[in-house]
């Protein structure tokens, strides 16, 4: 498409790139701290000198001087961006005028700004930011939109989305590696390519960060999986320091050579990065001029992505089917509650057991799911790399989901109904994910293969008529109750068999319903499971935590040859029988009896101290375990803590056994049906607005619950009016308040105003790292504790 | 497990409460998180030097970039370069320690310190590298960040933003002055024309008042100055 929309390149030549625009200014004084694009108002001729000497150097396109233009910047810079980047532009059409067959490209780098959850900007933030700079420059009849330089997949993707929804032009977009093939954020080579051909960019590749050398390996990387025109534009060697200046090592020549041999190697398009000049460029257009351009072939592969992390289902894969409220009374209960450790947890668990995609479902009648989905795939994505698959009967759910996924997702699912199809296909389409067919449709499923097959056949062929690959399709030929439909088991295992061989697509197979209403599932479970990969499943959901299930997937790679030489297989089961022998032992074993509950406490031992617990309900009721045992444990380590004769980690290990002794005698509550009154008052904590670092704010939380306050955690960078409102419908008695900078002092000042006036009954603690207690009473608050074991004293005061 | 650099468990210990040699067990258990640690880290620096300019209160870095207040002005009063510099553990120690806090609090209690020890010895070893490289007659002061005496915390941005740190090493800044990724320093070292003192003092310190050092009578440089 790029090759259409600039006509000049309908001949077979190579695309040349400009070089670098920042040394150029640099060697013409730029200052530290002086905004390069403030030029393009300041000093146009400059600009449009500079530009010149790359097209008369041979370059077909030149990037405007707007690498760094963002609303923040244009503020600080007294300018408007419309104002910036029309002057840049303009400063570009000037030179290309001046010759005949030259283009502008619009550049666009990072904001600066990190996405959240590891930094500050919101997802919808990031991308209204670049679309003002693309709407910016409409109008100004620039020709093409390069994204370049990014090392976050996460931005880039919030810019190519804003690029697409706020412009027609062709989208570049490329990102910079370190050596070992992934950017300073870990995304991979593999995932940039997966994820922006998803999204539907026109080429893509890589600038920046290396040298020609270092940079080969990733260009063949490239090169190998995209199916798009591929851009390289390296850098003249790494900087170096000399005279207080940075100079590059590479030369002109041996750049050049380099570059052409990317360009043999089925580069479309190349340039120079940080270092290069128009002797480059020149050097480089006498090295292309005879190489011809090759055509891209698609490379027909079905891949999902985090940044880090690609599937490709050419193995067995385990989808984890753990994060999914279904028949989870605890996981409703914490979706209920807001709770996301859980859901966090459960995901890191997942993928210790070895699921290598998990599905994530965050469907319940009473809560906002499209809200709960988008939050969850944001939260598991900070804690885990694995892709996820988004699933979610409401469509409004998958949008969001889809669109603030962190790379190429799997979406679970269309249907064959045409209301399914006409939702969902481009949703997919739109945010470049995968998506799980099921063969079903408005009959309902089908009691025979031949006719799931053909809802298949529907689903791929809409699917490839807006636009979406056939690889990206996976089909789900749906397990049925073999204890309702007996028959049904083997209609299932001849579907799998005819979508494979007929369509070529993967398979997934939710496998553990086939077994509902007999006794010992497990068992039915895994030999289905066993019979599907058998015809052919590429991907089961299950749980990765079923040991049978576990062991059927591997046994059944060294079997059909996956696992080559059983390496996996020998390295996971090698103390099988050893495990076996140890099991009962476990079982028995343990001196829990002569340990006593006040011991496991203080030397922090989780389990022993739940066991300990046990043995004391027996005999005792559960407020007398508090009063007698407990309390006076948890005051024993709280004084040698404050003496100094223990220190933080072993008081938080303290309060972890005294949780589980708490979590025990709930339980034991609940299950009697006696009324809780164990808990005690309620406290809300959160880190104020701004700041996002909370480690100190969690492990309050963490002592505290275990000095058995109900503990409300509000997370991080919290604004001041979601602190009032769970302060007053959680009805408590305490705000505990964190602030690390100097700079989100202010925040908290303000938010202690704030809940001075929504509840004026509450009372206010507040600590962290820049906090004293004179600026504790100086902002309003009530109390100030320097650490966890203050803050607990003093509530208790309270 | 990695061999732990003597300085790092000191000044974990530290940060941890447990003062410099910790007790056995907590050594154990700062070693196991260090190697953690290690295997999630991708260290990375960036230092360039400036010309500046140092005036009553603040101090003017290649003619455009000012850095606020008197002590980072008295600091480089004998300077007419500096070296700005930024380093960071990487964005994967974040997700290690936002990780690890939800499996096991004390560990990452523990994490959290040795990932703070670990990028002052990187800092550390940065100057070392820088001190190597000077001519006679030239001479470092201390070790200056923003967030620290009176340079207001705000600072940092602009040393992120001449070095290019967020395109050069992946190191950025929230809005409120925050690093990201956590685990980062920026600073500034004079080149000076004479020896200038090098501890670190707490008379120059912001947080002086609110240090959980302090309060406990201990300190972080190499001696209390009053």
């Amino acid at each position: 498409m790029i090759f259409v929309a600039l006509k000049i390149f309908n001949n077979k030549k190579i695309i040349l790139f400009d070089g670098a625009t920042g040394t150029m200014l640099q060697s013409r004084g730029l200052k530290a701290g002086e905004l390069p694009e403030l030029l393009n108002i300041t000093a146009p001729a400059d600009i449009e000198a500079i530009h010149c000497e790359y097209f008369a150097a041979g370059a077909d396109i030149v990037l405007t001087n707007t690498f760094g233009a963002n609303r923040w910047k244009a503020e600080k810079a007294g300018h408007t961006l419309k104002e910036i980047v029309t002057a840049a532009v303009a400063n570009a059409k000037r030179a290309a005028a001046q010759f005949s067959d030259k283009y502008v490209a619009l550049d666009i780098g990072p904001c600066g700004r990190v996405m959240k959850p590891t930094g500050d900007l919101p997802f919808e933030e990031a991308v209204d930011v670049f679309a003002d700079i693309v709407r910016a420059a409409e109008g100004t009849g620039v020709d093409l939109i390069v994204l370049e330089t990014f090392t976050d997949l996460y931005e880039l993707k919030a810019a190519v989305i804003a690029a697409k929804e706020n412009s027609d032009m062709p989208i570049i977009a490329t990102m910079s590696f370190e050596e070992n093939g992934r950017t300073f954020f870990g995304a991979t080579v593999e995932s940039m390519v997966m994820m922006l051909e998803g999204l539907g960019v026109d080429a893509l590749g890589v600038n920046c960060s290396l040298d020609p050398a270092q940079i080969a390996p990733i260009v063949n990387r490239i090169l190998a999986a995209s199916s798009i025109p591929v851009l390289v534009k390296p850098n003249a060697g790494l900087p170096v320091i000399r005279d207080g200046k940075a100079c590059y090592d590479i030369s002109p020549e041996e750049f050049a050579r380099r570059v052409a041999a990317f360009a043999e190697n089925g580069a479309a398009m190349v340039g120079g990065c940080c270092g290069t000049t128009p002797e480059y460029t020149k050097l480089i257009r006498e090295q292309i001029d005879n190489i011809e351009r090759k055509e891209t072939k698609p490379v027909r592969r079905t891949c999902i992505c985090s940044p880090s992390k690609t599937v490709f289902f050419d193995d067995v894969t385990v989808i984890g089917e753990r994060l999914n409220p279904t028949g989870k009374k605890s996981l409703q209960a914490a979706l209920r509650s807001g709770d996301m450790d859980f859901v966090m947890r459960e995901a890191i668990r997942e993928q210790e057991q070895g699921a290598q995609v998990l599905d994530v479902n965050m469907g319940l009648p009473d809560i906002d799911e499209p809200a709960m989905l988008e939050r969850a795939v944001c939260e598991i994505q900070s804690v885990t790399d694995l892709p996820l698959q988004l699933d979610s009967s409401n469509y409004q759910a998958l949008e969001r989901a889809a669109r603030i996924y962190n790379g190429k997702p799997l979406i679970n699912s269309v249907s064959g109904k045409d209301e399914s199809l006409a939702h969902v296909l481009p949703i997919a389409r739109k945010y470049g994910a995968a998506v799980l067919g099921l063969t079903l449709d408005d009959s309902g499923i089908p009691a025979t293969a031949e006719r799931r097959v053909e809802i298949a056949e529907k689903i791929i062929t809409a699917a490839e008529k807006i636009g979406i690959p056939r690889e990206d399709v996976l089909i789900d030929c749906l397990t049925m109750t073999v204890s309702a439909q007996q028959d049904q088991a083997a209609e299932t295992l001849k579907a799998v068999k005819m979508v494979k061989e007929k369509f070529g697509v993967k398979t997934v197979l939710g496998v553990s319903n086939v077994s509902f209403g007999l006794p010992a599932r497990p068992i039915v479970n895994r030999t289905m499971l066993a019979m599907a990969l058998e015809a052919g499943l590429d991907a089961p959901i299950m749980n990765p935590g079923d040991t049978g299930m576990a062991e059927t997937v591997a046994a059944f790679r060294v079997l059909s040859g996956m696992d080559k030489n059983s390496e996996k297989f020998i390295e996971s089961f090698a103390n099988y029988s050893k495990q076996q022998d140890s099991l009962p032992k476990s079982k028995t074993g343990g001196s829990t009896e002569t340990m006593t509950l006040g011991y496991a406490i203080a030397k922090g031992l989780k389990k022993e101290a739940a066991e300990a617990t046990g043995v004391l309900l027996e005999k005792i009721k559960p407020l007398e375990i508090i009063e007698k045992n407990i309390v006076p444990a948890l005051n024993e380590v709280g004084a040698d803590y404050e003496k100094g004769r223990l220190f933080l980690p072993q008081l938080i290990k303290s309060a972890e056994a005294a949780k589980s002794s708490f979590q025990c005698l709930r339980d034991t509550l609940a299950k009697t049906g006696s009324t809780d009154d164990t808990k005690g008052r309620t406290v809300v904590l959160a880190t104020v607005r701004g700041d996002i670092h909370d480690i100190g704010k969690n492990i309050v939380k963490v002592i505290m619950e275990n000095y058995n306050f109900r503990v409300i955690d509000l997370g991080r960078d919290v604004p001041q009016e979601k602190i009032a409102e769970a302060a007053k419908t959680n009805g408590a008695d305490i705000v505990g308040l964190s602030a690390l900078m100097t700079t989100t002092v202010a925040n908290m000042q303000g938010t202690i105003a704030f809940l001075r006036r929504e509840c004026p009954d509450v009372k206010i603690i507040v600590g962290g790292a820049v906090l004293t207690r004179e600026l504790a009473e100086k902002i309003g608050s009530d109390y100030y504790a320097k650490d966890a074991m203050e803050g607990v004293r003093t509530a208790q005061k309270i | 497990m990695t061999d732990i650099p003597p300085s790092v468990l000191s000044e974990a210990s530290r940060i941890i409460g447990a003062g410099n040699t910790p007790p056995q067990e907590l050594a154990d258990s700062i070693s196991r998180m260090y190697t953690q640690l290690r295997k999630a880290e991708r260290p990375k620096h960036i230092y360039k030097i400036f010309t500046i300019q140092a005036c009553s209160d603040s101090v003017t870095i290649d003619s455009s970039l000012v850095l606020r207040g008197a002590d980072i002005a008295r600091i480089c009063a004998h300077c007419s370069r500096a070296i700005l510099m930024a380093v960071t553990l990487g964005a994967e120690t974040d997700r290690l320690i936002q990780k690890t806090q939800l499996l096991d609090m004390a560990d990452a209690s523990v994490l959290d310190a040795c990932a703070s020890a670990e990028v002052e010895r990187l800092c550390d070893r940065v100057e070392a590298e820088i001190m190597a490289g000077l001519d006679d007659g030239e001479f470092l002061t201390m070790r200056f960040s923003p967030g620290y005496g009176n340079v207001p915390l705000e600072d940092s941005a602009k040393i992120v933003s001449a070095l290019e740190a967020s395109k050069k090493i992946g190191l950025s800044m929230t809005v409120s002055g925050m690093h990201v990724p956590i685990k980062s320093v920026t600073a500034l070292i004079g080149i000076s024309d004479r020896p200038e003192p090098r501890e670190k003092s707490c008379s120059f310190c912001g947080i002086n008042q609110s240090c959980k050092y302090r309060n406990r009578g201990d300190f972080c440089g190499t001696q209390n100055i009053q």
